[in-house]
């Protein structure tokens, strides 16, 4: 017998586990014994060669079932394409036809902590309380709606890095004010085999007439006959809702359901339209909330924001909550009760170790409670030493850790790594850590508000002559080319951000002067098209270092910060304004085809002569457009309609960022025009609100962003 | 109504106003039976595109004269379907390749393919050859004018290419030596003030001398801005009033006061208004090198003379950086707060000579 087994360290720990060779013979025969997956499990680990004893509690996620057992294959299948375990909610989704599918959930489901330890009240709940408020308001919010009118339901869209507790939380709540839950997850033909089931319970021929369905169908018939089911119920009683208690009492019960939708199908991310389509109609004669529950990414793979495009959630009055990452000291907390509730199972592990765990996580739970188990388990003690070593001394650099008050941050470790230069310094971290990429408006902000260390900590570098000293700083402490890494944009769309921004951070003109040449250099160095993609990186490199070097306020560690204030973001202008312009001339060219003259020549002349002696133009579309184009905006100060404020968890805009690429020239790239959109998190209206709040004393909120760094959920609720 | 500039243009060699000489050589030239790849070459409203109109119809007869404007698609490589208009009798057509940006070689390839394919119907009484007439070749990029001269060599025997731009600097030297180059001066002020007392006299109107005079320096030698101001200032007033002032198109009096606005403040603050301003012209489809352009002049004359050079010097530096790079905004507002440095400098200074 082999077992290989796999470790996939990304969202979560997914351990693939194949098994093959002579396992499958028994399994494929017995198929009576599959009523427990686990014990079968566990009889395979008792035979002496097996050394699967330990990973047994991992066993979760990705499993390929052994070729050959059909029947087996069928019913893992459905749970397998998961993305992770569930413990499926018995009330509201039916058993299966077949028993061994719940069995063998929760045979896995016990064995990981992430599930063991599923929050079970408001008090479990690691999330902050006011995000937790929230969602709870937006509930009852929902309830009282529902007994006032029942014009349309409520559509709350829940976001937030994964493992975030965004489910949990749901869960929770719902579980607390007695809601029930209807949930939608994982993918279509599971779906189809439990609403048959639940539905018609018919036989096998039944569930592979759904399976034949497209995704979006199903998923339109989960939706509409959820909802048809409460209206059947409802309309009945409502008639006489009046009258009769017991109606009105039945009518109470029915009220209390929830769809929440997580995992959309996928074929919605490739063709919205009928995702919107569907919700329309759901708005239009559903009842019942509901709640879609998506991770948020930073590059648009999560396609958040064309799923829930801006118009569509004001169209619709669709909420949006979107979540934090867990703060780390919560998290830390979290660990140790848990640790010290299983220490009976293995020895737990030291704070130094917890601290690590919740500082490499990034505010992720699950991943965090995967780690502990898998670093702590029996077999993998060694582990421990490895991740035990390289980290006392960091977290005793970082402030002596917890104890003192000091805040742990999830982006400190790395740091003072590549600071230290030390070898294998990240060794130990990779255990479990995430590749965390950040947002556009935090790698922005990170190059504008860039802070330097003070020389005497850090190694010398080789002093500059006298005649350029003036050039001389402070070693930095942020690293632009990593931030332009983890930022994980065109380094074209980057520069251009900043390129927007970096004025107002800038005091005097000589500085402006020498960090504009730098914008100007990075741009000539992306020049030639042969050599781009090489050069990008460093032309960003160019218009980050340059900018931060020009800027002569903050040579030193200690240069007292100017009172900026709170600076907004904003958007870059450029990829709008060439748009509109090529637009423009489209326009001028379609609108007076008869003079055929280039483009230059009849924006420069053309077009402000006629406007000057207004002939009798043919059209009145003419007309508008002459004088739309001969019309400036003479307002002194910035028109603030002009400037576009860059939001917290904006992402790069498809549409801009495929005008970067075709600017490269290079080839096969589709073309799917997708409309400009943006995320208005809640978030960042909360910060927004709050910055506002703050502007007597400015330095505080100054100093609070550059704190900040990743743990937005820290620094919001401080 | 169509413009004066239209309406008096003139549609053969022998009508030409100026240039006669070269009118001449043209005609010879069309008279040989044959003719090469012909590169016009002049500053803007000098009578490119009218000296070439004139050649086709000494070339084919007046059925040149006849056009039609058609859409064309083309596809790229990557799929990207592109749609440019084209211009065009039955000899030939014309076509500004710099309409669809960076694609411009496909369409080069494309087009020209097409065109030169399709031998003429009636060799016996027409030439057997068409004409592609192709404008602001200085706007092809370096792939499409690559392109441009492997496809000249290729289809020699059923297409002539007619090509105009303003200037010869930004055409590869591969294709200026593969044409015939024409250069088209400017027109003198006098000459322009002929013909604007000319086309006046044919509408019917008087134009007092000092009042085309004034034009004509006004219109910087551009025959075409000449005409349209001329027209300009006759819709708004007539008779001609020599003492008023001629109108300008509004985006030089938008860029003059952006100008003045950089000489009157240098910080941070101004050059975020600037950049507003600059953002505002580029979304109205004025060319960057043209802002540029007029920034400097306008710049330049509040500037003493020493700093001149140094202001100019910066100009062209950021100029030629504004044809390499991909936003001219970078680079535009480089240069502004180069000046703006240079110009605080030089205040500071003269404050510094005072006391």
């Amino acid at each position: 017998m082999d077992v290989s087994i796999k470790g996939i360290v990304d969202d979560d720990i997914q351990i693939t586990k194949v098994v093959s060779g002579k396992i499958k013979k028994p399994m494929s025969w017995v198929a009576s014994s599959f009523d427990s997956f686990g014990s079968l499990l566990q009889s395979d680990q008792s035979t002496p060669v097996s050394k699967s004893v330990s990973t047994q509690p991992l066993f979760s996620g990705k499993k390929i079932p052994p070729a050959g057992c059909s029947s087996f294959a069928r019913q893992i299948l459905p749970s397998s394409v998961r993305k992770r375990p569930r413990e499926t909610d018995q009330r509201s989704v039916p058993q299966g036809p077949f028993q061994t599918k719940s069995s063998i959930k929760t045979a896995q489901s016990s064995d990981l902590l992430s599930e063991r330890y599923r929050p079970n009240s408001k008090n479990d709940l690691a999330v902050h309380k006011k995000k937790v408020e929230e969602i709870s308001d937006w509930l009852n919010k929902c309830s009282v709606q529902y007994a006032k009118s029942r014009v349309s339901a409520p559509i709350l869209l829940l976001t937030g890095p994964p493992g975030a507790g965004k489910t949990a939380c749901v869960r929770v709540l719902c579980r607390e004010k007695g809601w029930d839950i209807q949930e939608w997850s994982g993918t279509s033909d599971q779906a189809a085999d439990q609403w048959v089931s639940s539905e018609t319970r018919t036989e096998r021929s039944e569930v592979d007439t759904y399976q034949s369905q497209s995704q979006s169908a199903v998923f339109h018939n989960f939706l509409l006959r959820a909802n048809k089911y409460q209206a059947l119920d409802l309309t009945g009683p409502t008639s006489g809702s009046k009258n009769g208690p017991l109606s009105a009492s039945r009518q109470a019960i029915d009220e209390k359901t929830v769809i929440v939708v997580e995992e959309m199908p996928n074929i919605f991310y490739r063709d919205s339209s009928q995702f919107h389509d569907i919700i329309r109609k759901y708005k239009r004669c559903g009842k019942c909330p509901l709640i879609f529950i998506v991770s948020d990414s930073n590059n648009n793979s999560s396609g958040i924001q064309r799923l829930f495009p801006k118009d569509l959630m004001h169209q619709l009055q669709i909420d949006s909550i979107s979540m934090n990452p867990v703060a780390p000291t919560m998290l830390v907390k979290l660990l140790t009760k848990i640790a010290s509730a299983e220490s009976g199972k293995f020895p737990s592990p030291s704070a130094s170790v917890i601290e690590t765990i919740a500082v490499s996580s990034g505010g992720d739970i699950r991943s965090a409670l995967n780690t502990l188990q898998f670093a702590c388990g029996r077999d993998t003690l060694d582990l421990k030493a490895l991740c035990a070593v390289p980290a006392k001394p960091q977290l005793k650099k970082h402030g002596s850790s917890s104890s003192s008050g000091a805040r742990l941050k999830y982006g400190s470790l790395r740091r003072i790594d590549s600071g230290d230069k030390s070898p294998n310094g990240d060794s130990g971290l990779t255990l479990g850590l995430k590749d965390k990429a950040i947002f556009l408006f935090q790698s922005v902000g990170k190059v504008l508000h860039f802070k330097r260390g003070n020389p005497l900590e850090h190694q010398s570098s080789p002093c500059l002559p006298k005649h350029l000293e003036h050039f001389d700083r402070d070693p930095l402490l942020v690293d632009p080319e990593e931030v332009a890494f983890k930022s994980q944009l065109s380094s074209d769309y980057l520069t251009s951000f900043l390129h927007e921004n970096y004025v107002e951070f800038l005091s005097t003109v000589e500085d402006l002067e020498r960090a504009a040449q730098y914008f100007s250099d990075a741009d000539s160095l992306s020049a030639l098209w042969t050599a781009r993609e090489q050069l990008q990186s460093y032309s960003v490199s160019v218009a980050m270092r340059g900018y931060i070097h020009s800027n002569s306020d903050l040579t030193r560690h200690d240069s007292p910060r100017k009172n900026h204030g709170w600076l907004p973001l904003h958007k870059s202008r450029w990829f709008s304004a060439s748009k509109q312009a090529s637009e423009n001339v489209m326009s001028a060219r379609q609108l007076f085809k008869g003079y055929h003259w280039e483009p230059e020549v009849l924006c420069t002349e053309i077009l402000p002569f006629l406007n000057l002696s207004n002939p009798t133009l043919h059209d009145p579309g003419q007309i508008r457009f002459v004088q739309e184009m001969t019309t400036f905006s003479r307002s002194t100060h910035l028109s603030k309609t002009h400037l576009e404020r860059l939001n917290e968890k904006d992402v790069l805009d498809d549409i801009q960022e495929e005008e970067s690429i075709i600017q490269m020239k290079s080839v096969t790239k589709d073309d799917t025009e997708i409309e400009e959109t943006n995320v208005f998190g809640s978030q960042s209206k909360i910060k927004v609100l709050q910055t506002e709040e703050n502007s007597s004393d400015d330095n505080v909120q100054i100093e609070e962003f550059e704190d900040e760094d990743d743990d937005f959920g820290e620094f919001l609720f401080t | 109504m169509s413009l004066w500039v239209d309406k008096y243009r003139p549609t053969t060699l022998g009508k030409l106003d100026y240039h006669k000489d070269q009118a001449a050589h043209l005609r010879k030239l069309v008279e040989g039976g044959d003719f090469p790849h012909l590169l016009v070459y002049g500053p803007s409203g000098a009578g490119k595109k009218t000296r070439i109109m004139c050649t086709l119809r000494e070339l084919y007869g007046p059925g040149v004269e006849k056009l039609r404007i058609e859409q064309s698609q083309f596809t790229t490589p990557s799929n990207k379907k592109l749609d440019i208009s084209t211009i065009s009798s039955n000899y030939h057509i014309e076509v500004n390749p710099s309409d669809v940006g960076h694609n411009d070689r496909v369409v080069i390839q494309e087009l020209i393919k097409n065109v030169a394919q399709v031998n003429q119907l009636d060799t016996s009484t027409q030439k057997n050859f068409k004409v592609v007439v192709l404008t602001e070749v200085d706007r092809l990029s370096k792939e499409a004018q690559h392109a441009l001269r492997r496809t000249m060599e290729k289809y020699m025997a059923t297409c002539r290419l007619i090509l105009c731009c303003n200037s010869t600097s930004k055409v590869i030297p591969a294709i200026r030596s593969r044409c015939l180059g024409l250069r088209v001066a400017a027109p003198s002020v006098d000459e322009i003030c002929q013909i604007l007392t000319s086309v006046c006299k044919k509408e019917g109107l008087t134009l007092p001398r000092e009042m085309a005079e004034k034009v004509a320096e006004k219109s910087g030698r551009n025959l075409r801005r000449a005409l349209l101001m001329c027209e300009a200032c006759r819709v708004q007033q007539y008779p001609f009033n020599p003492e008023r002032e001629v109108s300008e198109p509004d985006w030089e009096v938008y860029l003059r006061e952006t100008a003045t606005m950089i000489a009157q403040q240098q910080s941070p603050k101004r050059l975020l208004e600037v950049r507003g301003r600059l953002y505002e012209l580029l979304t109205h489809c004025i060319p960057p090198d043209v802002i540029m352009k007029g920034l400097l002049r306008e710049l330049v004359q509040v500037c003493d003379g020493q700093m001149k050079p140094e202001v100019v010097q910066n100009a062209a530096y950021y100029e030629h950086r504004l044809q390499q790079g991909q936003k001219a905004i970078y680079h535009l507002e480089a240069f502004v707060a180069k000046f703006m440095a240079i110009y605080k400098r030089f205040l500071e200074e003269g404050i510094a000579d005072i006391f």
